[in-house]
């Protein structure tokens, strides 16, 4: 093995080549040669040296990765395999850091390529824990995602799992063994492994788990002053409901308004827009489509299940009753919970679509209190019309009755319009989520009362696929593959701009109780029922009600 | 072409919805004859539990463009007209279409501030929002009350992303 300083002229370890930047910024504050040659110190180290080196390398790394979300593009194939046969002599795979830095360098490839690599190990590494090792380390979703998509997949995690016996498998190890055994049989029978009946607890504890926090907190202060448990308040909900729901609409109108401002984005056939919907339904599918996603047609201006809302009419109605219900953010939500309207959502509801009939000039308010109510909002019905329909145009994107929607607008900047590309992915791979529904389990959470329980079960279990979607390419597949950024980005701009890309989706707060659920009773059951229909496991007992 | 009779759909998305009534051969190609287009649906699409085609369509007498769906066997399932533009008025096409056989109440579906105003027998859905107008009009075959949310999807939820 050649080493730096060594008389003939090494091999280049770390090729710059374009997109290798991120060597540049290896080590933060050290120039780009001295964190190559800081790595191909690493990766030469053996013996004592590389017990020594292993723990700053291991911190090195991880705040590098942390820091700066970016990863190798080419990690050096052959330096890391002598790394890691180095590794396996000086026993030293089991270690904690060990782990890290072969997590990270290994983690710095394409999904392909990592793909590729985890399939040979899993199959014919030497040391057969190294596959163990370096799966351990892989976020669970992008594990799912590479070992699914994989034409070898199934057959290397058996392999690995036949190599690794559990009794010798190492105690740190033991998770990531156990896993690709979940995974493994879930590979081979995708429609029914982990599939379970409900019972009695299940639907105890979904009960629980549904009920919101604040709510259950009530119920408990109640309980502990000797106070009856907590009613329905409705004597003045729909003129405070009036008040907060003015309030919030005004404190979104300007956000939306700007929005219907900008330049539209170019929505033909087979251009930008059509490109990031492949490229969200093809991510989705890596992860759902063995479990009923993939059926789903892709989204096309020409299928006519994509379409650019901001050429739509907007529905002042429907914008309210959002935000009335499952969109409901503070004030709206500080006003349901000041009124208790969980404890009698019947009821609620009542009131609540008057005020979404009023407050959008669907109807006019009769009663005395609730003219006087709307009138207090001091602005006209055509007005508040107007810009409700502005924010439904504006809205980043919806579903309904398997045809997608979306906002269509340019930033004011190439770089702001490289950043509403990427948000419009994430919008892309949520809303096509909602394509994959079953139908039976629509109909399932459309019977539910409770805007909160329909809201976990319609976005919230969405919200959970979107971010497992998300995960399994941020941030190290979006780092690693230009080809994937120009998809997002653009045919000419491959370049890498973690601030563009942003983090994580936008999500309901229903998302929470949705992960609750799946630590319940598993993703299994969750998928059964979502794109199978099967409502039944949902511990669905005491629901619909 | 085969013999279908496309005048009702002709003087429907004109606006004159009192003349609608469904026919058997309203293939794409029928529609698209009718409408002086070629309409050649690219795909299957996923509507509600049924694998079906669609083609989206702009004409010259609507203000937004007209969503077609048809069964795999070519017939005609749904046409979504939205914001619908109406020939002579509003009344007098409301006086021709009757007394609606049902009506469901507004609060739920694609466009939830209208009463969904469904004559059934002739395959035709007013969404009647009150202040706002009507809001859509949907044409589909004769079916009944039952059969209604599963064939049209007209109960499904919009799913906005946060």
């Amino acid at each position: 093995m050649r080493t730096p300083g060594s008389s003939a002229r090494p091999r280049p370890l770390l090729p710059f080549a374009a997109g290798n930047r991120a060597v540049g910024v290896f080590v933060q504050r050290e120039s780009r040669a001295e964190a190559a040659t800081w790595l191909r110190g690493l990766l030469a180290s053996r013996g004592a040296d590389l017990a020594k080196k292993l723990p700053r390398a291991a911190t090195q790394l991880a705040s590098w990765s942390t820091d700066r979300q970016t990863a190798l593009t080419r990690p050096v194939r052959g330096a890391l395999d002598g790394f890691e046969a180095a590794l396996s002599a000086a026993g030293l795979l089991g270690s904690a850091d060990a782990r890290k830095v072969l997590g990270i360098l290994e983690g710095a490839q394409t999904n392909d390529s990592f793909g590729d690599r985890l399939v040979a190990l899993f199959q014919t590494s030497a040391d057969p824990v190294l596959g163990l090792v370096i799966a351990a380390e892989v976020p669970e979703s992008r594990l799912r995602a590479m070992l699914q998509s994989h034409a070898r997949g199934f057959v290397a995690v058996e392999a690995v799992r036949r190599r690794n016996p559990v009794g010798g498998v190492p105690a740190a190890l033991r998770a990531i063994h156990a896993y690709l055994g979940v995974l493994s049989n879930e590979m081979a029978a995708p429609l029914a492994s982990g599939v379970t009946a409900s019972d009695a607890k299940r639907e105890d504890d979904v009960e629980k788990i549904l009920t919101p926090p604040a709510v259950a907190h009530a119920r408990a202060a109640a309980a502990a002053a000797g106070l009856p448990p907590p009613a329905f308040i409705p004597v003045r909900y729909y003129e405070d409901l009036m008040a907060a729901l003015h309030r919030f609409v005004q404190s979104q109108f300007a956000y939306y308004d700007s929005w219907n401002r900008r330049r539209p984005m170019d929505t033909t056939k087979g251009g930008r827009v059509e490109q990031i919907a492949k490229e969200a339904k093809d991510r989705v599918d890596a992860i759902f489509g063995d479990y009923g996603s993939r059926s789903a047609p892709a989204l096309t201006f020409d299928l006519g299940n994509l379409a650019d809302r901001t050429r739509i009419a907007g529905d002042p109605v429907d914008m309210v009753r959002y935000f009335v219900n499952e969109g409901a953010d503070a004030p709206v939500t500080t006003v349901q919970q000041a009124h208790n309207t969980f404890e009698d959502a019947a009821a609620a509801q009542v009131i609540e679509q008057r005020v979404i009939d009023h407050y959008s000039g669907r109807s006019a308010p009769a009663a005395v209190n609730e003219v006087a109510a709307l009138r207090n909002v001091g602005m006209a019905t055509a007005e508040r019309q107007r810009r409700l329909r502005i924010i439904d145009r504006m809205w980043g994107g919806a579903a309904q009755g398997g045809n997608v929607s979306i906002r269509a607008r340019e930033g004011a900047t190439a770089r702001e319009t490289r950043g509403i590309y990427w948000g419009l992915f994430k919008t892309m791979i949520h809303e096509y989520l909602h394509t994959t529904e079953d139908p039976t389990f629509k109909t399932w959470y459309g019977g539910l009362t409770d805007s909160h329980h329909k809201t976990t079960y319609q976005e919230g279990f969405t919200d959970l696929f979107t971010l497992q979607t998300w995960r399994s390419l941020f941030p190290n597949e979006i780092a690693a593959n230009r080809t994937l950024r120009m998809r997002i980005q653009g045919p000419t701009d491959g370049d890498l701009d973690m601030g563009a890309v942003g983090g994580e989706p936008d999500h309901y707060p229903e998302l929470a109780e949705a992960q609750q659920l799946e630590q319940l009773i598993g993703v299994a059951n969750i998928r059964a029922a979502r794109f199978k229909g099967n409502t039944a496991v949902l511990g669905g007992g005491k629901l619909p009600r | 072409m085969n013999g279908a009779d496309t005048g009702p759909l002709r003087d429907a998305i004109a606006g004159r919805f009192d003349r609608w009534w469904w026919a058997a051969g309203l293939s794409p190609e029928v529609v698209g004859d009718a409408l002086g287009r070629e309409l050649r649906p690219p795909g299957r699409v996923r509507h509600g539990g049924r694998e079906r085609t669609q083609a989206v369509v702009e004409v010259d007498c609507q203000p937004y463009p007209v969503r077609f769906r048809w069964e795999l066997d070519g017939e005609l399932a749904l046409v979504e007209i939205a914001e619908p533009a109406v020939d002579p008025s509003w009344p007098a096409v409301l006086a021709g279409l009757g007394e609606p056989e049902v009506v469901f109440e507004h609060g739920r579906g694609p466009v939830p501030g209208g009463d969904q105003r469904c004559h059934l027998t002739r395959g035709l859905t007013v969404f009647d929002s009150g202040g706002l107008g009507i809001q859509a009009v949907w044409l589909y075959p004769p079916m009944t009350a039952d059969e209604y949310p599963g064939r049209t999807g007209a109960f499904d939820p919009i799913q906005r992303a946060r």
